[in-house]
């Protein structure tokens, strides 16, 4: 092969191009070093969720070498250092390479420090260009380019160099520079710059002078205490004393020779020898502190043993990562946060935050790296397991291998924020959080926020600042004391020892914690689909409605306190009722709470770190398990803001168990901010009761009507109440001691009833029972000590009918409660009647919307001619619809007595609303402060913005008249009972309704509202939805608009009183709110009577609201399930197994069979009749996980899987069994001895003895005469006790039993399942159809025989059969 | 998936059951001319209506479900058949015990549910069986009846016509 010609290029060539390139060749055909490989990364790891695919760099065609001069940095004595002119670089520590022409900064592989000042030959290298201008050479292979002149004397053992080279005087031949350290080189410290006077106090010519530390261990051996260098380095390695460097001393090298720290920091590990050095006593950081250490001198010099390969090897550290030192090599796979955080081999992160720290520019990706005096820190994060690795100021990085990707060099920018100086001064596993929390801040917020107002600046404190000292234990600060004090005295800095950091919280993206939860929930339904098909969770119940069933959705759900993690987002109101959603820039998620308060702001952030989160979703494996994402937690994803993209359809939402959970959560920025409304709360109030919520109209495609704004809407009565608070406080009003009758009550009772003109006022004006004493007290306490209580009655003439309640008014503004004690009153308006209203709300304001609650009181300012009182309009029930401005927003409001204001100072609660650590109020308002006062909690479902404090009697009075004006508004019903009566009523009045001859069907009935527990929530089709209607086929050919544009069918299944109902009908999905589901508690407002025994109509107005408490505990639902309210054999006519492939799974069938053989029994001993022997019950004598039947009945052969209860019943070992216990009755014990089943005894005994039997049959599965039983179990089981197993199957399959079994075909997912759970037991899976049996009984003859005859009867054979007859 | 009837327990009435005639390839299985599937077991329900015990060896019966009559065996002979001489002695003694409690169930008059393997002794179609059972519920003959057309149209193939 023709070798090319060797090209020699110029440095100014290679900036000029500014190309990232590689000149390497000259490794391919000469030394196959591993540098130039790629470096091995571990495929079987997960990859990065980001792309980082680096390419390499491009190589030059043939070999190109360069020809200059490798120099040592230059010394500069200035501060701030300025840059390297020639590179671009800042750095003070980086070699140089100059072919005469240009400069650049370089890094060397195989150094020696004789390469310094003297011309070489580049043979391979990378150059890498900077951003800015400039570039760095990495020199992969060098020769000197005159080999001659360099050659050193074979008889030289030692080659020496003086450190200072650029001197500029001559060295004083007298100076007193004796001392000398031979010894190993432990660490580097970074070159730091410090005030220098050099010709005493006196001299004005006081400057800066740079130099860096080094620790060298010595050996106090004769031959290494030897003044002369060559002595003590000749040798070594045969004198055995690497055990006996137990001596360290530091030496300053400075000024000049400060020039000399790349070469110093290659040489750690190295046997070095430092001379002509000074001895003086040091006095370090703001103590000043002596410390004792060697200085370098104009005559100092290194000296290094002429052969040295490698380095010393220093003793293994023992990683516990508790802070340990020690040394890690690995290849750097990637760079974070602009060179703060090195990930080592994808496992290993390496913190260089400290500013102070510079580290050579080949630290890219891709390259091997060696870095020494590292601490070791395994932080105790839950979320993730990870080696972090702490630079100090002892840390020095040895570049092994220069990476051949192209990737960029590593320069950080210097930065004086306050968040680097916080994160400078924290423990490293503090660090490494803050560090994740500031890359996740900056991926949540960056649409939201500013980057100033994330990170701070030099002045001021960033929201992540401020979040993670909100966080973070003040064991994990750490005071800082400069390179000097930290590299002298670092074991005492606590630089080696990790503090506990506690249980931090890893702050993630919305989108990888849907993409967690998602996944969890995937794992987890695989693993149990997996699973034994034996455990309880086997194969699932499903819903039972009609002659189908249904399946259940998986609910699963993620504890926060399960996995460490906080979210942090914004809220945004959402369609569904009663839902916020808390966003961020990722993504979203669904927050349900029966609660919503409406001072929580849009837009506001708030942190949630106590929550519940429910994922919820239908099997359907095959499609998502191979998609799961890992690793979301990981450091990596969150320093990569990766962002994941949803797959599946899984519903995540979040949920707070307890009331008041989320509400804990704290805004962090900017603060909560209030509705304006309350600023301004004077003036006069109209009070409104809301009767209902009705669901965000959906727009229909082709209707015109509706407009392109979606608004919604809610129903209000306005009680003839309002309230006025005065905007100054006047004079105080007399008090009367006369506390308000009962006649009074009364009388207005009756008087409202017959609406009498009489008009009557009551003024109080007694003082209140000891409020007075207070008085003077001022604003010191809370305004009950002004109060006063003033009624009077009298009797006026004219339309008008006032009645005026004082009050206290209590509201919560800006962090604060303030308190009204003047002129508050409720009167009562001109109108005596109920008027309803519809309040419109428009999207903007759905966050307002949301947080109204049926039932909910509430007030709304008077407005200049508003509809609310409108005279005109007196007469009329109804005053129709008025527009929510932010002018009049509703405000909640609950009326409570005086004397739950007084108990407040005395026991403060803690409330479950609000969060605040003080309550004062402003001297110049009219409040006062309460102090250590939370929040009163009156009432724990209410919310309230505004609290009125009444008298007892006034209040009993208001709130009975209210809840008098509002009756039969939005009352639910809980008693079935009531629900019975109802119902039975309107199945009379519907059926008059369906005989009449009206040509429009509409669905007819009275409105009703139902409190119950949702045992099963299904969709359903529309056939079967007019089925359930019992309106026949269709709505008459009809089809309401309403209805053709509801989008989801949906029958729920409700608990009232342990009593089934069944609530159905289409209904927009907003209507339902999120969370809803089996399991939960709910409201069902404005539902129809449907006519049918317990059965209700969603209509497009009705509306569901969630009740407090959620119950997700598959244990419960599937024993709510137990009691369906259709038998299952009504299900319809007998299918035939030779039928059974045409039916789909969630179809159940039923069928007519006779058992002829079984395949397999697995007997469990029940462990029930031990843990409660002493109490006489009854109970199964086994527990069987899994049985297979074969089933015939005439058609076809099936098997039949089933368990526990069933297949006793067709094994006919179902009797009442009842155990022999004693239980006491009083004092006298009583022996129960009931008659038992022999067999069911005997099986008992069998499995107390043996636990676990499989029977198998390996015979014949069409003739129990054939059949070949084996008996398997663990221990040696008797002959007798296997006949009787024997007999016990054979009987099962003789007599000719008529069953009638009610189960599903088992699809392909169930199928596999049982395959697996068979191989697990030694058998295979039949080759004929499998059925899941759920429910079996002994056949009716007769109206099975009815059934067949009535369906014969439909058929055509029945007319062939006739006329053959005939 | 299983699609024939060859390990099914037919439901024939007596009528269809003796015009069965064996497969000149298999004897141990038999078919009707409409049914092109091989059939090898059947069931009845029918009142017996004779009786013929030969103790230690057989029992003969005949069974009348109203179409007809069905000629049965049930064996007895368990401890001497060469069929159970693999089979453990305690499974025999056991298959032993249920045939003869079988054989004191059938009693002429009583209606009974009769299944087994469909055989031929000397040119005649019988049940050899497997199982009795003893109907007291008096629906159980229509029930078999209905049944018997039901699969007959819906499984089995046989249109009216084609008898």
């Amino acid at each position: 092969m023709e070798e090319q010609p060797v090209k020699i290029l110029s440095l100014s060539h290679l900036i000029h191009q500014s190309l990232p390139l590689t000149a390497a060749s000259s490794l391919s055909s000469s030394n196959p070093k591993p540098k130039a490989k790629l470096p091995r990364i571990d495929k079987t790891q997960n990859e990065s969720p980001t792309p980082t695919n680096p390419k390499t760099l491009k190589p030059l065609k043939g070999p190109t070498v360069l020809v200059g001069t490798l120099n040592l940095p230059i010394h500069r004595n200035l501060e701030p250092l300025p840059s390297n002119s020639a590179s671009g670089c800042s750095k003070i520590s980086c070699f140089s390479f100059s072919d005469g022409d240009s400069s650049v900064c370089c890094d060397i592989l195989d150094f020696h420090p004789r390469v310094i000042g003297k011309k070489i030959r580049v043979l391979a290298w990378n150059y890498i260009p900077f951003k800015y201008g400039g570039g760095f050479l990495e020199i992969i292979k060098w020769a000197f380019a005159e080999s001659s002149g360099f050659l050193v004397p074979c008889s030289l053992k030692v080659e020496s160099f003086p450190l200072c080279l650029e001197f500029p005087g001559n060295v004083k031949e007298n100076c007193r520079a004796r001392c000398y350290v031979h010894g190993v080189i432990e660490s580097v410290s970074p070159v730091t710059v410090v005030p220098c006077n050099a010709g005493g106090k006196d001299d004005k010519r006081a400057s800066l002078v740079s130099g860096f530390l080094t620790k060298v261990l010595v050996c106090e051996c004769k031959l290494c205490s030897s003044s002369d260098p060559d002595k003590a380095l000749c040798g070594i390695h045969e004198r055995h004393c690497i055990d006996n460097f137990t001596k360290s001393f530091i030496v300053y090298i400075y000024d000049f020779a400060s020039c000399w720290h790349p070469v110093v920091s290659k040489l750690v590990g190295n046997y070095v020898s430092l001379t002509g050095l000074k001895k003086k006593l040091i006095f370090i950081g703001k103590e000043e502190e002596s410390q004792l250490m060697y200085v370098t001198s104009e005559k100092s010099k290194l000296h290094l043993p002429r052969f040295q390969d490698q380095c010393v090897l220093f003793q293994k550290t023992i990683v516990l990562g508790k802070g340990e030192c020690g040394e890690y090599t690995g290849i750097v796979t990637e760079i974070y946060m602009q060179g703060m955080v090195i990930e080592f081999d994808k496992k290993v992160m390496l913190l260089l935050t400290d500013q102070l720290l510079n580290f050579t520019h080949s630290l890219r990706v891709g390259a091997i790296v060696s870095v020494r005096n590292v601490h070791f820190v395994h932080p105790s994060f839950s979320w993730t397991n990870l080696l972090v690795l702490g630079a100090c100021f002892k840390t020095s990085i040895h570049v092994k291998s220069f990476s051949p990707m192209k990737t960029g060099c590593n320069i950080q920018g210097h930065s004086e924020s306050l968040l680097r100086k916080f994160i400078d001064s924290l423990s490293f596993s503090a660090r490494m959080w803050v560090l994740l929390t500031i890359s996740c801040f900056k991926n949540k917020f960056s649409r939201i926020l500013s980057e100033t107002d994330i990170l701070g600046s030099k002045h001021k404190q960033g929201v992540a600042q401020k979040y993670c000292t909100s966080c973070l234990p003040s064991s994990v600060m750490r005071s800082r004391h400069g390179i000097f004090v930290e590299y002298c005295k670092h074991d005492s800095c606590g630089c080696g020892s990790e503090p506990d950091c506690g249980c931090l919280k890893l702050v993630v993206p919305m989108s990888s914690f849907i993409s967690h939860c998602k996944a969890t929930w995937i794992k987890m339904t695989a693993r149990k689909a997996g699973s034994d098909i034996m455990s309880n969770d086997n194969l699932e119940s499903p819903q039972i409605c009609g002659r189908k069933s249904f399946s259940q959705p998986t609910k699963m759900m993620l504890q926060s306190k399960d996995i460490d993690v906080v979210l942090l987002g914004s809220l945004k109101s959402s369609l569904s009722p009663g839902s916020l959603q808390l966003i961020d820039a990722t993504g979203s998620i669904d927050i349900v709470s029966p609660n919503l308060p409406s001072s929580l702001s849009i837009g506001t952030i708030y942190q949630v770190s106590d929550f519940t989160a429910v994922m919820e979703g239908i099997s359907d494996l095959a499609d998502h398990l191979e998609s799961v994402p890992t690793g979301l937690f990981s450091c990596q994803s969150i320093l990569n803001n990766a962002i994941f993209v949803e797959g599946s359809n899984l519903t995540v939402y979040m949920y707070c168990h307890r009331i008041g959970e989320l509400y804990r959560s704290r805004p962090v920025f900017p603060g909560f901010s209030y509705k304006e409304t309350l600023e301004d709360l004077k003036g006069r109030f109209h009070l409104l009761k809301v009767t209902h919520k009705f669901p965000v109209l959906q727009r229909f495609q082709d209707d015109h009507i509706i407009t392109e704004r979606l608004n919604a809407y809610a129903e209000a009565i306005i009680l003839p109440w309002d309230l006025l608070i005065p905007d100054k406080a006047e004079d105080q009003i007399t008090a009367i001691s006369k506390p308000l009758s009962s006649d009074l009550v009364e009388n207005y009772d009756k008087s409202y009833e017959k609406t009498t003109k009489r008009c009557k006022t009551i003024e109080t004006s007694s003082s209140g029972p000891n409020y007075a004493q207070n008085e003077s007290a001022g604003n010191s306490s809370y305004c009950v000590n002004t109060f006063r209580r003033i009624y009077k009655e009298k009797i006026c003439s004219g339309s008008s009918y006032p009645l005026e309640i004082p009050c206290v008014t209590l509201y919560f503004k800006e962090t604060m409660f303030n308190c009204r004690n003047d002129k508050t009153k409720i009167t009562s308006t001109s109108y005596s009647g109920v008027r309803k209203v519809l309040l419109e709300f428009e999207q903007r304001d759905f966050c307002e919307f949301q947080s109204l609650k049926i039932g909910g009181c509430y007030i709304i300012k008077h407005q200049k001619e508003d509809r609310y009182c409108s005279i005109n309009n007196s007469s009329a029930l109804s005053i129709g619809k008025v527009l929510i401005t932010s002018r009049a927003i509703p405000l909640s409001i609950s009326f409570s007595s005086q004397e739950a204001l007084l108990a407040i100072d005395q026991t403060p609660l803690i409330h479950d609303i609000f969060f605040c650590n003080k309550v004062t109020v402003p001297k110049d308002s009219h409040g006062v402060e309460l102090p250590s006062l939370k929040f009163m909690n009156a009432c724990p479902h209410s919310c309230s913005e505004v609290k009125m404090f009444l008298s007892p009697e006034s209040l009993a009075f208001l709130e009975g008249n209210i809840e008098y004006l509002g009756q039969g508004f939005v009352k639910p019903i809980s008693s079935f009972e009531e629900l019975t009566n109802i119902s039975e009523h309107m199945t009379r009045s519907v059926k008059s309704v369906r005989n009449s001859n009206l040509d429009v069907f509409l669905p007819r009935g009275k409105l009703i509202s139902l409190h119950g527990h949702v045992v099963a929530f299904h969709s359903t089709d529309q056939s079967s939805l007019a089925v359930n209607i019992g309106y026949g086929s269709s709505f008459g050919g009809y089809v309401p608009n309403f209805i053709k544009h509801m989008t989801q069918s949906a029958c729920i299944h409700v608990l009232v009183e342990n009593h089934m109902v069944k609530i159905f009908g289409k209904l927009s999905k907003h209507a339902f709110p999120v969370g809803f589901g089996a399991g939960v508690n709910a409201t069902f407002h404005r539902i129809l009577v449907a006519g049918g025994q317990n059965e209700f109509l969603l209509i497009p107005a009705s509306v569901i609201i969630l009740g407090p408490a959620l119950v997700i505990n598959s244990q419960y639902l599937s024993a709510t399930l137990e009691f369906p309210s259709i038998p299952l054999l009504d299900i319809g006519p007998v299918s035939l197994i030779s039928e059974m492939d045409q039916c789909p799974s969630y179809m159940l069938l039923k069928l007519h069979c006779k058992i002829i053989a079984v395949y397999i029994l697995v007997l469990e001993k029940n462990e029930k009749v031990v843990q409660s022997h002493r109490i006489a019950h009854i109970c199964s004598p086994a527990n069987i996980p899994l049985a297979g039947f074969i089933l015939d009945d005439g058609s076809s052969s099936c098997c039949c899987w089933t368990n526990n209860e069933m297949a006793l019943t067709l094994l006919r070992l179902d009797k009442e069994y009842e155990a022999t216990g004693e239980s006491s009755m009083g004092s006298k014990k009583t022996l129960l001895t009931k008659s038992r089943d022999p067999n069911s005894v005997k099986l008992d005994k069998i499995l107390q003895q043996h636990g676990r039997i499989v029977v198998r049959n390996c015979g014949s599965t069409s003739d129990a005469s054939f059949q070949d039983i084996i008996v398997g179990s663990n221990k040696i089981m008797s002959s007798r006790d296997e006949d009787f197993l024997k007999l016990s199957i054979l009987n099962a399959c003789s007599r000719s039993n008529l069953w009638t079994v009610v189960g599903r075909a088992m699809d392909s997912v169930d199928t596999k399942r049982l395959e697996n759970q068979l191989t697990s037991l030694n058998m295979p899976n039949l080759p004929m159809r499998n059925i899941w049996g759920m429910e079996v009984h002994h056949s009716n003859q007769l109206s099975e025989a009815r059934s067949i005859f009535e369906e014969l009867k439909a058929s055509k054979i029945f007319e062939e059969v006739s006329m053959l007859l005939s | 998936m299983e699609t024939t009837l060859i390990n099914t327990h037919v439901k024939l009435l007596a009528s269809d059951f003796n015009a069965l005639t064996p497969l000149p390839s298999d004897p141990s299985l038999f078919s009707r001319s409409a049914t092109p599937s091989p059939l090898s077991r059947a069931e009845t329900v029918g009142t017996i209506t004779s009786r013929d015990l030969k103790p230690g060896k057989f029992l003969r019966f005949t069974i009348d479900d109203g179409t007809g009559c069905i000629p049965c065996i049930l064996w007895l002979n368990h401890s001497n058949s060469p069929y159970f001489t693999r089979r453990s002695p305690t499974d025999v003694r056991q298959i032993a015990q249920l045939a003869a409690s079988l054989a004191s169930l059938v009693q002429v008059g009583v209606v009974a549910r009769v299944r087994g393997r469909i055989s031929g002794y000397r040119g005649v179609v019988q049940i050899t069986v497997a199982d009795v059972g003893v109907e007291r519920d008096p629906n159980a003959e229509i029930l078999h009846w209905l049944q018997c057309v039901k699969l007959a149209w819906k499984c089995y193939n046989v249109s009216p016509c084609s008898r």
